[in-house]
């Protein structure tokens, strides 16, 4: 069964439980790889898309990330220090920015490719697909430094602290920097006229609470 | 509930300094859900079909202690041949060390400076003396020269004898 695991939902003792995966898995366990797999290869997913705006990359990225992961842990050179998330998510930012160059390389812009699924229909669950591109298209105004950090939150469903480590930034510095990214995606929905409909769209459901200043 | 026919929106539930900020932090977690869930329903089955094949090769490399010890052991004797020429070069510069510490060496140089000067004092005051004499000696010489030169050396003898 897959689950998607993110800094909301996880137990007290995930830790030891992953540490324990982790432990099975550099012996080769295959229902532990399948469990590490189910707890994360969403997370990695979500990530890479927001980035680069495409899924079948976003599932390639993945993948490469998965295989780096799978030949380290069955090599042995990996010890879990809980340090796990850090590490998977960095490998991934920097599969991400080795994209991103490819991309620029060749002289593709992923922001085109971005803007062509924003208008795309997304799975609803309580904010309606027309507001749900309208994130993205605010996301993508953002920088890529303010994106960083906004998508490392609500995508790979970071802690602050898990953030720290892969940043390599103080909690506070990192607070600040959500709390500005926040400050300016807002500014750029106001502008837009976008943080009306933040909870008023048709497949909105008020009582998840989400919505905008009165 | 409050559905409200503008524009214009209520948080529900909401209390906090800025709720508005609160907002767009639960409609991007929100977002971030929904991109989890957009994955492919058969990423993660394709995710293992792909990477048990690595995971399978790099155990059976980890299998082997052997290497691992082999490269424990090697360290172990890295740092011991460190220790060693350490222990080398440490002996071999007691042994060359001179064995009197620096205190005594500088009393034992202040003491012979001074033996050194007595001896010195000494000397002069011998050779002084020294050159007196042969001084002396010269006068006596060649006063005896002046006296004896008139004389027969063979009258002299017999008057001596006699």
């Amino acid at each position: 069964m897959t689950r998607v695991a993110s800094r909301d939902d996880r137990e007290p003792d995930a830790g030891e439980r992953l540490a324990d995966l982790l432990a099975r898995v550099s012996t080769g366990d295959n229902d532990a790889w399948r469990s590490i797999i189910d707890l994360y290869a969403r997370r990695v997913f979500a990530l890479a898309k927001s980035r680069c705006g495409d899924a079948d990359l976003a599932e390639e990225i993945t993948q490469s990330v998965f295989a780096t992961v799978a030949s380290t842990l069955g090599a042995g050179g990996y010890s879990e220090r809980g340090r796990f998330e850090p590490w998977l998510f960095r490998i991934t930012m920097n599969r991400v920015r080795d994209e991103a160059r490819r991309a620029k390389r060749a002289g593709v812009s992923l922001e085109s490719t971005s803007a062509t699924i924003l208008a795309a229909p997304a799975p609803a669950r309580s904010l309606g697909p027309a507001i749900l591109a309208m994130l993205r298209q605010g996301l993508a105004e953002l920088s890529d430094s303010d994106r960083e950090v906004i998508e490392l939150r609500h995508h790979a469903g970071l802690s602050f602290k898990e953030m720290t480590e892969i940043l390599n930034e103080p909690l506070g510095t990192l607070l600040a920097r959500h709390h500005r990214a926040l400050k300016k995606l807002r500014t750029i929905l106001d502008a837009a006229g976008l943080t009306s409909p933040l909870g008023d769209d048709e497949t909105t459901d008020d009582s998840k609470g989400v919505g905008t200043k009165p | 509930m409050n559905h409200d026919t503008t524009n214009q929106l209520r948080l529900s539930g909401e209390s906090g300094p800025d709720p508005a900020d609160r907002a767009v932090e639960s409609a991007l977690d929100q977002l971030g859900l929904t991109e989890r869930l957009s994955a492919p329903s058969t990423l993660e089955a394709r995710l293992l079909a792909s990477t048990q094949a690595l995971l399978a090769k790099s155990g059976a490399v980890e299998a082997s202690p052997v290497i691992a010890r082999v490269r424990s052991f090697s360290w172990s004797l890295r740092i011991a041949a460190a220790i060693a020429v350490m222990a080398c070069a440490g002996a071999a510069w007691l042994a060359v060390r001179p064995a009197a510490p620096a205190s005594a060496t500088a009393s034992t140089v202040a003491a012979l400076e001074e033996d050194i000067d007595a001896i010195i004092t000494t000397a002069s005051f011998a050779d002084a003396g020294f050159a007196d004499e042969l001084d002396k000696l010269d006068a006596d010489t060649l006063n005896f020269g002046q006296s004896s030169s008139g004389q027969d050396w063979l009258d002299l003898i017999e008057e001596t004898s006699l």
